[in-house]
C-alpha cells in the first residue's frame, strides 16, 4: 500500500443486523452501499467453523444445513444481555449452537463452538466483531484503502449495556466507532437526503423499522437539514426471525401429525426446514400461497406442506398487532396527532410483509405508506451519511445536516424505598444534563448509595441496573438537612455520566456507567483484540497454508511412488525400510502436528524429508530423479547438496 | 438504609442577571424565580419575549447547528464549551416550548 493511501482513511457506516449486515460510504458525493466478495449488497450476520478455518457472511450461511452446532447466529439477540435473560432463556431453545454462562456475578452468555478438536468459548461481542471485520474487510476492499472508523447502528430500543456491548465489538474489530446511531434515525437520514429539496417547511415522519430480529418506531421532525427525534419506541426483540420460527412450529407439528415421529431433536433436519420457512416466508410477500418442501427430512419420510398467506398472518397476527402498539405510544410521547405525520417510511426487510403494511395503513388511516428508500440498504446507508458528518469529510450539502438523537429510556437513581426516581426522561435530546437535590433518609448518615437505573418503571427492581456507587463522608447532621446534587450527563454518544456532591463539604464522587456493570472490562477488550489479530492472521495465512500442506501431500506420494519404483537391486532391503519408516513418521506428523502447523511447519518437513532422500538414496539418485524432480534445475540442486556429503 | 431522599429545597437560584450593569436593583417587584428562568432561557436563545413558537425552532435550530458537538469535534477545548452551550440551549428550548403551551 502507497504511503499516500495510508493517510487516507474512510469513516464507513455499518448496519449491525440480526441477520444480515449492510456497510456503505461516502464518496464522492453520494453514498455507495458496497457489494461483498460474493456480490451481495448485504452480507449474512453468520460466523462458522469449519474443520480447517472460519467462515463468514454467506460461505457461513451456505453450508449451516451440514454444519448446524459450528455456526452461529443471532449474536445480537445476546449482545448486552445476561444468561438468565429470559428472553435469551427463551431464544436458547430454538438455537443450534451451545450457549452458556460464563460462572461470574455478571452472568454473561458465552457462545460454545468446536474448532480443531478442541472447544473454544466466545462472547457475542466477539462474534459481533467478526461480522465487522467482514463488513470492514468488504469496504476495504472496494475502497482500496484502510477503514478505521465507523458508525455502527443498534435498533433505537437497545439498552444501555446493549450500546456499549456493540461498542465494544466495534473496537475489537479494530474500528473507532465514531457514533452508535440508532437504526429508525439513520433511515430518517436517507429519507431527508432523498427529499431534501421540499425542507423548509417542517415536516414530520414516522420510521416503522423492522428487520429480522428488532423493531422500532421513531416519529422525526425534519426542517432545513436538521433531523430532530421526537420520540421512539419500539421491541428490541420483534422480527421477521419470529415469523420464521411461528412457520417452523407449525410445520413440525403438522410433520408430527403425520408421521408421528419429531424432528426437533435431528439439529440438520430443524435447520433445513427453517431455511425452507424463511423462503416461504419470503415469498408469501408476493404470492398468495407456496409450498414448503424438504425431501427426506427426518427419519426418511418426506415434507411438504402449503402454506397460504391468509394461514402465514393468521399464524403471527399477535406480533402484527403488537407491533402497533409502539406506533400508537410514539405518536403520543411526540404530542402528534396520527395526521400530522407527512410520510410513514418502511424500513427493514419484515415490513414487505403485506398484512403489516395493512396494519399501519388502516392506523393511519388508508394513507399511502412511503415506499422510496431500499428497506434493506436504508439504514446503512444514513449510517454512511452520519459516519460522513462526524468525521468531517462530507461534502457541504451533508456537512450542513445536524442530527438530533433522543434518549431511549428514561435515566434514575434509586429512592427511599425502593423508588425510581428519574433525572433524565426518555426521548429527550442528547445530550443533555439534569440535576437534582437529594437529602438523607435516616439522622447522622454519614454516606449515601446511589444506584443509577434505566426504564420506565416506578420500582427500581422492575428496571435495569446500570451502575451504583457511594458518597462518603457527609457531615453528620439530621436527616433531611444535607443537600446532595445528582447530576447526569449523558453525551451524544449517549454515554451517561453520574456525579453526586454535597453542597456543604464540597465532596464530590461520580461514575461513568460506561466502564460498569457486565460491560468487557478494558483488559477483556485488549485480549479479544489480540484473538481477532490472530484470527485475521489465520485468515489470511490459511490460503498458504493449504497450499504448503498440499505441496507436502504431493511431496509425499512422489517419495513413496520413488520408492516403490526402485528394485532391490537398486535399493537394499534396509534402506527400504529406513526411507519408508520416514515417509510413515512425516505421515503421522501430518495426520497430528499438522493440523496446527502453518506454512514454515510444512516447508521445514518438506526440506527435512527432501535432505533424508538426498543423503539415503545419493547412489541411486538417478532412478530418483524422473518421479522425485519436476526438473533439471532442481535436480541438479539436489545433486550438487549430495556431492557434499 | 442508607438511601437517598427527595429533598424538599427548591433548586438553587439562578444569578442575578435582571439587575442593571451598575449592580443596581430594578424598580419594581422581584421577579419570581420561574420567571427569572423564563427569562434566562429567552436570554440563551437570543429571543425578545414577544417571540412565537415558530421563532423558538428557528433560533433552536439555528444555535444547535452552531453548537452541537458534532459540529465542534475539531479540539477539545471548543468541545467541552459547545457541549455546555448545546445543553442549555436545549434547556431553553424544551422549557420555552413548555412555557408557550401554557400561554396560549
Amino acid at each position: 500500500m502507497q504511503p499516500a493511501s495510508e493517510e487516507k482513511s474512510y469513516a464507513v457506516g455499518i448496519d449491525l443486523g440480526t441477520t444480515y449486515s449492510c456497510v456503505g460510504v461516502y464518496k464522492d458525493g453520494e453514498v455507495q452501499i458496497i457489494a461483498n466478495d460474493q456480490g451481495n449488497r448485504t452480507t449474512p450476520s453468520y460466523v462458522a467453523w469449519t474443520e480447517q478455518e472460519r467462515l463468514l457472511g454467506d460461505a457461513a450461511k451456505n453450508q449451516v444445513a451440514s454444519n448446524p452446532t459450528n455456526t452461529v447466529f443471532d449474536a445480537k439477540r445476546l449482545i448486552g444481555r445476561r444468561f438468565d435473560d429470559p428472553i435469551v432463556q427463551a431464544d436458547l431453545k430454538l438455537w443450534p449452537f451451545k450457549v452458556v454462562s460464563d460462572g461470574t456475578k455478571d452472568d454473561k452468555p458465552l457462545i460454545e463452538i468446536f474448532y480443531q478438536g478442541v472447544a473454544k468459548k466466545f462472547h457475542p461481542e466477539e462474534i459481533s466483531s467478526m461480522i465487522l471485520t467482514k463488513m470492514k474487510q468488504t469496504a476495504e476492499a472496494y475502497l482500496g484503502h484502510r477503514v478505521r472508523e465507523a458508525v455502527i447502528t443498534v435498533p433505537a430500543y437497545f439498552n444501555d449495556a446493549q450500546r456499549q456491548a456493540t461498542k465494544d465489538a466495534g473496537e475489537i474489530a479494530g474500528l473507532r466507532v465514531l457514533r452508535i446511531v440508532n437504526e429508525p434515525t439513520a433511515a430518517a437520514i436517507a429519507y431527508g437526503l432523498d427529499k431534501s429539496t421540499s425542507a423548509q417547511k417542517e415536516t414530520h415522519i414516522l420510521v416503522f423499522d423492522m428487520g429480522g430480529g428488532t423493531f422500532d418506531v421513531s416519529v422525526l421532525a425534519i426542517q432545513e437539514s436538521v433531523f430532530e427525534v421526537k420520540a421512539t419506541a419500539g421491541d428490541p426483540h420483534l422480527g421477521g426471525e419470529d415469523f420464521d420460527n411461528r412457520i417452523l412450529s407449525h410445520c413440525i407439528a403438522d410433520f408430527r401429525r403425520k408421521y408421528q415421529s419429531d424432528p426437533t431433536r435431528n439439529q440438520r433436519a430443524v435447520r433445513r426446514l427453517r431455511t425452507q420457512c424463511e423462503r416461504a416466508k419470503r415469498l408469501l410477500s408476493t404470492q398468495t400461497s407456496v409450498t414448503i418442501e424438504v425431501d427426506s427430512l427426518h427419519e426418511g419420510n418426506d415434507f411438504s406442506i402449503r402454506l397460504s398467506r391468509a394461514k402465514f398472518e393468521e399464524l403471527c397476527l399477535d406480533y402484527f398487532k403488537k407491533a402497533m402498539e409502539p406506533v400508537e405510544q410514539c405518536l403520543k410521547d411526540s404530542n402528534l396527532p396520527q395526521k400530522a405525520i407527512s410520510d410513514i417510511v418502511m424500513v427493514g426487510g419484515s415490513t414487505r410483509i403485506p398484512k403489516v403494511q395493512e396494519l399501519i395503513k388502516a392506523f393511519f388511516h388508508g394513507k399511502e405508506l412511503c415506499k422510496s428508500i431500499n428497506p434493506d440498504e436504508a439504514v446503512a446507508y444514513g449510517a454512511a451519511v452520519q459516519a460522513a458528518i462526524v468525521s468531517g469529510h462530507g461534502s457541504e450539502e451533508v456537512q450542513n445536516m445536524l442530527l438530533l438523537d433522543v434518549a431511549p429510556l428514561s435515566l434514575g437513581i434509586e429512592t427511599a424505598g425502593g423508588m425510581m426516581q428519574v433525572l433524565i426522561e426518555r426521548n429527550s435530546t442528547v445530550s443533555t444534563s439534569k440535576s437534582q437535590d437529594f437529602t438523607t433518609f435516616e439522622d447522622y448518615q454519614d454516606h449515601v448509595d446511589i444506584s443509577v437505573y434505566e426504564g420506565e418503571r416506578a420500582m427500581v427492581k422492575d428496571n435495569n441496573f446500570l451502575g451504583k456507587f457511594t458518597l462518603k463522608d457527609i457531615p453528620k447532621s439530621l436527616r433531611g438537612v444535607p443537600k446532595i446534587q445528582v447530576t447526569f450527563t449523558i453525551d451524544t454518544n449517549g454515554i451517561l455520566q453520574v456525579s453526586a456532591e454535597d453542597a456543604k463539604s464540597n465532596k464530590k464522587s461520580e461514575i461513568q456507567i460506561a466502564n460498569e456493570k457486565g460491560r468487557l472490562t478494558q483488559n477483556d477488550i485488549q485480549k479479544m483484540l489480540q484473538e481477532a489479530e490472530k484470527y485475521k492472521g489465520e485468515d489470511e495465512i490459511s490460503k498458504g497454508d493449504m497450499l504448503a500442506k498440499e505441496e507436502l501431500k504431493v511431496y509425499f506420494q512422489r517419495f513413496d511412488k520413488g520408492i516403490q519404483d526402485l528394485d532391490a537391486s537398486k535399493l537394499q532391503e534396509q534402506d527400504r525400510e529406513r526411507l519408508e519408516k520416514k515417509l510413515a513418521d512425516a505421515y503421522h506428523w501430518l495426520e497430528h502436528d499438522g493440523l496446527k502447523a502453518g506454512k514454515p511447519e510444512f516447508e521445514a518437513k518438506q526440506k527435512e524429508l527432501q535432505a533424508v532422500m538426498n543423503t539415503e538414496t545419493w547412489t541411486f539418485a538417478g532412478h530418483l530423479h524422473s518421479a522425485l524432480y519436476r526438473n533439471d534445475w532442481e535436480w541438479r540442486a539436489a545433486l550438487l547438496v549430495c556431492r557434499e556429503f | 438504609m442508607r438511601a437517598l431522599m427527595k429533598s424538599w429545597d427548591p433548586q438553587s437560584e439562578t444569578p442575578d442577571f435582571w439587575k442593571s450593569q451598575e449592580g443596581k436593583e430594578a424598580i419594581g417587584p422581584k421577579p419570581s424565580a420561574a420567571l427569572q428562568r423564563i427569562a434566562r432561557h429567552f436570554q440563551t436563545l437570543g429571543l425578545p419575549a414577544t417571540a412565537s413558537p415558530d421563532d423558538l425552532k428557528r433560533a433552536y435550530r439555528k444555535l444547535v447547528l452552531q453548537y452541537h458537538p458534532d459540529k465542534n469535534q475539531a479540539d477539545e477545548a471548543n468541545l467541552r464549551l459547545a457541549n455546555q452551550k448545546f445543553r442549555e440551549i436545549s434547556e431553553a428550548y424544551e422549557a420555552l416550548g413548555e412555557f408557550m403551551k401554557i400561554e396560549n
